[in-house]
């Protein structure tokens, strides 16, 4: 469903992926494991078409990133890092605006809203303004507005960053929930634990390089838990400290 | 679906303006309370000030006033001047206040008028000031008078008519009351003014559209969509015009009814046409200038990393257009040539000008036109660009 071939990405003379390969089968959650600036975000903003990789190829869904970047864009779900919502419209005219431009049909586009709304337990908050809603109902609103379209793939970065407990629990379930219901999910974290929880296979990245893939699984066996796995494998790095 | 995207990008920012107290402002509020306030004001603030100081009496010395007890008579009073003693040097006087302006007339001054000699007067005043120059307007309009009726008594004392030294009698008329004086001011002023108007709308709209993407961490969630970065800054670039086109509106709707206000209230003679269309002209050149701003304000917004950087480059380019849109001042749009019409925002407000004081010439339009459309194609293809360019719309 997502294949990074041979991917590397400069910003100037700064190379901040380098050389990475993944592979993401239909239906499974694969989470990248980093510290902050590893390369996490500049994986996922190239799988998303945000970014072109300076070197590689990335194919989502069998469209590749550069030559159908728009077809890729239809494939794709990007919940951000940061949770960007306009503050003067309601979560309601977000997830419609969103919808829209995601090629949502008039007809159909309210019927959609209202089952997002529900699935996200979002109904009473639907036509106040996203100024006023809080950080987790914001985080929501984010992850409506990045589904309404219903794309067979979710690109997560750090969904639970800066969200209490109940808030984080829920956005889990939910990843969990996109799961069951066959959806491909690309999911960033640096916590040890969610990703645990809820990914099937992992990568640890640091620096722009994949120091290690394998399925949660298997790493539980080999290290007793992911932390550990991370800890032992990141501190050989040099640029560890 | 490029124009769906349009229409929803579109609709989506005009929603978004409309809520926003601050764009509102400056859209809305500012030209209504603007317009007005420059029209009955300049008027009213210029023919008062003017009058009030023509009328007032202005106080002067007379150097070796005693030389002449009938000229100190004869000036003291005459056209609201009056002849007062003074303790200091006349040059420290008139700097002072105390008196605006002085003569000095020579020791000898009757014996010299006497025997038909020659007599020199100096006249001081302060030419950086406004009393002081009416005061000297008087004494030069009451020596002449006084020249002219000693030369008439000389001749007429050998028989001669005075009129053998006038061949040619020159009668200058200024057809323009105070009122029209003021319209040709307010032709200079309201042109820039609503240059200036249009510019800072334009601006505002446009930062918050752009840069805000950035700074609110929306750019991201919006450049994943089904929709092409084209669509999306076309949407944007027409929000801010039709937010600039808005405001153009009310800068016109209160400029006619601020025009009007002047005809109630008797300064009809104003020489500002705007009729209908005028009004159309007026309006169509400066939608026309309202494109360019628009797309400057979205390059450079585009840009910028933040607000702050944006204010940072948008700030200077304000003083750019406040300089050009005054740039006018210097150029008398009778004999001022081709190529001021070549320059954006003086062209425009070159062109208002002419409009208002009904003498619009049809090549420094076609001019204006071109040269403000070419760029601002130039500057919409830059914006589109700088919105397609990862390094430049993510810069570090």
């Amino acid at each position: 469903m997502i294949s990074i071939q041979n991917v590397s990405k400069w910003f100037g003379k700064f190379k901040a992926v380098d050389n990475i390969n993944i592979e993401v089968d239909k239906g499974e959650i694969f989470g990248l494991l980093g510290l902050n600036g590893a390369g996490k975000t500049t994986t996922q903003r190239m799988v998303s078409t945000v970014f072109q990789p300076s070197k590689g190829n990335i194919i989502v869904n069998g469209f590749n990133s550069k030559s159908n970047s728009s077809d890729v864009r239809r494939n794709i779900g990007f919940l951000p890092t940061e949770v960007g919502l306009y503050d003067r419209l309601t979560a309601r005219e977000v997830i419609r605006y969103f919808g829209i431009l995601n090629d949502i049909n008039e007809n159909e586009i309210n019927h959609k809203i209202d089952e997002v709304l529900e699935k996200l337990s979002l109904v009473e908050y639907a036509d106040r303004r996203c100024g006023k809603l809080s950080r987790g109902n914001k985080q929501k609103v984010a992850i409506a507005r990045a589904i309404i379209h219903e794309p067979p793939v979710f690109i997560f970065d750090e969904p639970t960053s800066g969200l209490d407990v109940i808030s984080s629990r829920a956005v889990l379930d939910f990843v969990k929930q996109c799961k069951e219901d066959g959806r491909t999910i690309l999911y960033s974290s640096h916590s040890m634990y969610e990703t645990e929880e809820i990914c099937d296979n992992i990568s640890i990245i640091h620096d722009g390089k994949i120091l290690m893939t394998d399925s949660v699984k298997n790493i539980r066996e080999e290290y007793g838990s992911l932390e550990k796995a991370f800890i032992s494998i990141v501190k050989d790095e040099k640029s560890w400290e | 679906m490029g124009i769906k995207h349009i229409k929803a990008v579109y609709k989506k920012e005009m929603q978004d303006i409309l809520r926003d107290r601050r764009t509102l402002l400056a859209t809305v509020v500012i030209p209504i309370l603007l317009i007005p306030l420059m029209t009955f004001g300049i008027p009213l603030l210029f023919s008062n000030t003017e009058q009030q100081i023509v009328e007032q009496t202005q106080y002067i010395a007379i150097i070796n006033y005693e030389s002449s007890e009938e000229f100190t008579r004869l000036i003291d009073g005459s056209r609201s001047l009056r002849v007062i003693d003074i303790d200091e040097p006349i040059d420290v006087a008139i700097r002072n206040g105390t008196i605006a302006a002085g003569i000095a007339i020579p020791k000898d001054f009757d014996d010299r008028m006497s025997n038909e000699q020659i007599v020199n007067v100096t006249i001081f005043y302060d030419a950086s000031s406004r009393t002081s120059n009416v005061a000297y307007s008087k004494i030069l309009q009451f020596l002449s008078g006084y020249s002219r009726d000693t030369v008439n008594e000389r001749l007429l004392d050998r028989e001669i008519d005075p009129e053998i030294l006038s061949p040619i009698q020159v009668f200058a008329s200024d057809v323009a009351t105070e009122d029209e004086v003021s319209g040709y001011l307010l032709s200079l002023i309201l042109p820039p003014l609503l240059s200036i108007i249009v510019a800072t709308g334009g601006m505002n709209a446009s930062i918050d559209l752009t840069v805000g993407e950035k700074e609110r961490h929306t750019l991201e969630a919006l450049l994943v969509t089904s929709a092409n970065r084209r669509d999306l800054i076309t949407g944007k670039f027409l929000a801010v015009f039709s937010t600039t086109l808005v405001s153009i509106a009310f800068i016109m709707l209160s400029l006619t009814f601020s025009v009007g206000g002047l005809s109630t209230l008797g300064l009809q003679q104003m020489q500002i046409f705007l009729t209908l269309q005028t009004s159309i002209i007026v309006f169509s050149i400066l939608s026309l200038m309202a494109i360019m701003i628009a797309s400057l304000g979205m390059a450079l917004a585009s840009f910028a990393k933040s607000f702050k950087e944006a204010n940072n480059y948008l700030t200077p380019m304000l003083f750019l257009i406040v300089i050009l849109s005054f740039g006018s001042y210097g150029l008398s749009i009778e004999d001022v040539g081709l190529i001021p019409f070549l320059v954006p925002i003086l062209n425009v407000t070159l062109i208002i000008q002419e409009v208002l004081v009904n003498n619009l010439n049809i090549l420094h339009l076609v001019l204006t036109v071109s040269s403000t459309l070419a760029i601002s194609i130039i500057l919409i293809a830059l914006s589109s660009w700088i919105f397609h360019k990862e390094s430049l719309l993510f810069r570090a």
